[in-house]
C-alpha cells in the first residue's frame, strides 16, 4: 500500500518526465484536462492539472469538475506515475477504471508509452 | 464519485446505441428478412428480432454493471473463461465487424452511383473509405451532439417517409401485413433480423461517461424500440411499394422506395439518410476497432508496431492505416463479386455468437463472483441468461440452413459459412501459437527493465 506521501512523489517525477518530453509535449499541445486519481484501498485523492499538454499542478484531494477520474489501487498509482506499470494491460484486466471519453484515455496512456517505451 | 464535466445523458445514450446499428447495409438487410415470406409481414420478424434483442441487452448490462470500462466484451469473456478464450472471442468480433465494413462500403457507394450516375461506384467506395480512414486520423469522432442531430434525424427521415407513404390519401394497401407463410421461413427471418441491431451494444463503453450506470440499459431498450419501429416501418413501406421482385436482387431497396414513394426527392433523401448511416456506423467502427488492436498491441497480442501514435493527434495511425487496408481489400472483393448478401448472414451469425457468450458469461460469473456489486441484475434469476443462451444458439444454426423456398440465398449462406470457419481457425491459431511469442519478446524485455519507483 502506497502511502499519499509517495504518490506525490511519484506525481512530481512524472510531471517532470512529461514537461520534458518534447515529442510528447507536441502530441499533447491541444489537450487541457483536469484529472481525479482515486487510492481504491487507501481512499486518497490526487488532482492533476494539464494545461495544453503540460503538467501544471498536482495535489492531494480534489480540486475542481475532473474531464478524468481514474480508479486504482494506490501500488498500482505509484508504480504507473513512476512508470514501472503497462496501465493499459492493468486497465484490460479491468484493475485499473476510467471515467472519460474514448480519446482521453486513448491520451492518457500515450503519455505512458511516449515517456517510457515499452 | 466525482461527475465528469462532460458526462453523457439519455438522449446520448439512445442516439449513440441506434447510430451504431444504423448502417446502410441495414437498411438493405432488412428486405431481405422478409423476402421469404408471403406479403409485408416481415415486419413482425423485425419485432420479434429486436424483442429477444432486449434480453441480450439485459445480459450486457448486467457484465457492464460489474465492469464498467470501455475493455468490455473482452475482459467479460476473460473474466469468465479466461484470456484465451476472451482474446479468441473479441478479435473474432471485431474482426468480422470490420469485414462487414466491405459491404457498407459496397452498399453505400451503391446508393450514390444510382443517385449520382457520373461518378463510378469504385470511387464512391474509395473515396467514402479515404475519408473516414483521414477522419480518424485526424482524431475526429462523431459523438455527443452530432451523433444525437445523425442519428435522430435519421430516425425522424426514415420513419416519417415510411409512415407517409403508407399513410397518405391514396396510398397503395399494405399486401398481407400479418401472413407468416412457414414455421421455417420466419424463424429464419428472426435470425436475419438479428443482423438489423448489429452495434447496439457497442454502447456499452459509454459506462465510462454516463451521469448513471442505469441510463445504459435504459438507453439500450430504448434504442431497441426506435430500430424496430424504423426498421418495421421502412420494411413495410418497401413491400408495398416496390415489386418484391425487384427487391429481391437490388442491394439498395430503400433508395428505390424513397423513388417509387416521393419521385427524385424520395431518392435523395434516402441517399442522405444511407450517407449519414454509414458515417456514423463506420466512424464508430473504425474508432473502436483501431482501439482495440492497439490496446492488443500494448498489451503484447498483436504486432508492436500497432502502438504507434500520429505525433501531432495521439491517433494510433498505424493501427487506423491496417483497419482501412483491409476495408479496402474487402470492400474491392465485393466490389469486384457483388456478394454483399454474404455479409448479411456472418453478421447476423457473429451477432448471435456473441449474445450467446455474454449470456454464458453471465451464468459463469454468477457462480464464481457471486459477492461482485451488480449495478444491474437481469430479472428472473437466471432463467433470462439461459433463454438469450440456447434461443441465440438456435438463432445462429438458422442463419446457414438453406430454405428450399429462397434457393438464391444458398451460395451467400454457404459463403458466409466459410468465412466464419476460415476466419475463426486464423484467429484461434494465432492466440493458440503467434501471442505467446509475442508475449515471450516482451517478457526479457521487461524482466530487464530497472524499477524507477526509490525502494521499488
Amino acid at each position: 500500500m502506497a502511502t499519499s506521501t509517495e504518490i506525490l512523489e511519484a506525481l512530481a517525477d512524472y510531471q517532470e518526465q512529461c514537461n520534458g518530453n518534447a515529442r510528447l509535449r507536441r502530441m499533447q499541445k491541444d489537450w487541457t484536462k483536469r484529472l481525479h486519481f482515486r487510492g481504491t484501498d487507501t481512499g486518497d485523492w490526487f488532482t492533476m492539472v494539464v494545461v495544453e499538454g503540460e503538467i501544471t499542478a498536482f495535489s492531494a484531494g480534489t480540486e475542481g469538475v475532473p474531464d478524468i477520474v481514474v480508479h486504482a489501487t494506490s501500488e498500482d498509482l505509484c508504480d504507473m506515475f513512476w512508470g514501472d506499470l503497462n496501465p493499459s494491460q492493468k486497465y484490460l484486466r479491468g484493475e485499473i477504471l476510467v471515467k472519460a471519453s474514448p480519446e482521453d484515455v486513448m491520451r492518457l496512456d500515450a503519455i505512458t508509452m511516449i515517456i517510457w517505451p515499452g | 464519485m466525482t461527475q465528469l464535466r462532460k458526462a453523457v445523458g439519455l438522449p446520448t445514450v439512445i442516439a449513440t446505441s441506434s447510430g451504431l446499428a444504423l448502417a446502410t447495409v441495414s437498411l438493405t438487410a432488412d428486405v431481405q428478412i422478409g423476402l421469404g415470406m408471403p406479403g409485408a409481414a416481415g415486419w413482425l420478424a423485425v419485432l420479434a428480432a429486436g424483442l429477444i434483442s432486449v434480453l441480450a441487452s439485459w445480459c450486457f448490462a448486467e457484465l457492464v454493471g460489474m465492469f464498467p470500462t470501455a475493455a468490455g466484451i473482452k475482459l467479460f469473456i476473460e473474466k469468465a473463461f479466461g484470456e484465451k478464450a476472451a482474446l479468441i472471442c473479441a478479435t473474432l468480433y471485431v474482426g468480422i465487424t470490420v469485414l462487414i465494413v466491405g459491404s457498407e462500403s459496397y452498399v453505400l457507394a451503391a446508393v450514390l452511383h444510382y443517385a449520382f450516375p457520373a461518378v463510378h461506384q469504385a470511387w464512391w467506395v474509395f473515396g467514402f473509405l479515404t475519408l473516414m480512414a483521414l477522419v480518424n486520423l485526424r482524431g475526429i469522432a462523431i459523438t455527443g451532439i452530432a451523433q444525437d442531430v445523425a442519428t435522430y434525424g435519421m430516425v425522424l427521415a426514415i420513419g416519417g417517409l415510411a409512415a407517409w407513404a403508407l399513410l397518405r390519401p391514396g396510398a397503395p394497401p399494405i399486401p398481407a401485413p400479418f401472413e407468416l407463410g412457414t414455421g421455417f421461413g420466419f424463424a429464419q427471418a428472426v435470425a436475419l433480423g438479428v443482423f438489423l441491431y448489429l452495434g447496439f451494444e457497442w454502447v456499452t463503453p459509454l459506462a465510462e461517461e454516463v451521469t448513471d450506470f442505469r441510463l445504459i440499459p435504459k438507453g439500450m431498450l430504448w434504442s431497441l424500440a426506435i430500430l424496430a419501429f424504423v426498421y418495421g416501418a421502412l420494411h413495410i413501406g418497401m413491400m408495398t411499394m416496390v415489386p418484391k421482385e425487384v427487391l429481391a436482387g437490388s442491394s439498395i431497396p430503400h433508395v428505390l422506395f424513397g423513388e417509387a414513394a416521393f419521385g427524385r426527392v424520395g431518392l435523395v433523401a434516402m441517399a442522405v439518410v444511407s450517407a449519414l448511416a454509414s458515417i456514423t456506423s463506420f466512424n464508430a467502427g473504425l474508432l473502436t476497432a483501431s482501439r482495440f488492436l492497439y490496446a492488443m498491441a500494448r498489451d503484447w497480442a498483436a504486432p508492436r508496431f500497432l502502438t504507434r501514435l500520429h505525433p501531432d493527434w495521439a491517433t494510433p495511425w498505424a493501427a487506423i492505416l491496417t483497419l482501412y487496408g483491409l476495408c479496402t481489400a474487402m470492400a474491392a472483393a465485393v466490389l469486384t463479386t457483388g456478394a454483399f448478401k454474404l455479409f448479411i448472414f456472418l453478421g447476423a451469425a457473429i451477432e448471435c455468437m456473441i449474445f450467446v457468450v455474454m449470456a454464458l458469461s453471465v451464468l459463469r460469473l454468477r457462480r464464481t463472483m457471486p459477492d461482485l456489486v451488480r449495478d444491474f441484475r437481469v430479472p428472473g434469476g437466471t432463467l433470462v441468461p439461459w433463454v438469450v443462451a440456447v434461443l441465440y444458439s438456435v438463432l445462429f444454426v438458422l442463419v446457414f440452413l438453406p430454405d428450399p423456398g429462397r434457393p438464391a440465398e444458398h451460395g451467400a449462406q454457404l459463403g458466409a459459412l466459410v468465412t466464419l470457419l476460415v476466419v475463426a481457425a486464423v484467429v484461434a491459431a494465432y492466440v493458440q501459437w503467434l501471442v505467446p511469442v509475442l508475449r515471450k519478446k516482451a517478457a526479457p524485455a521487461g524482466g530487464q527493465k530497472r524499477r524507477r519507483r526509490p525502494g521499488g
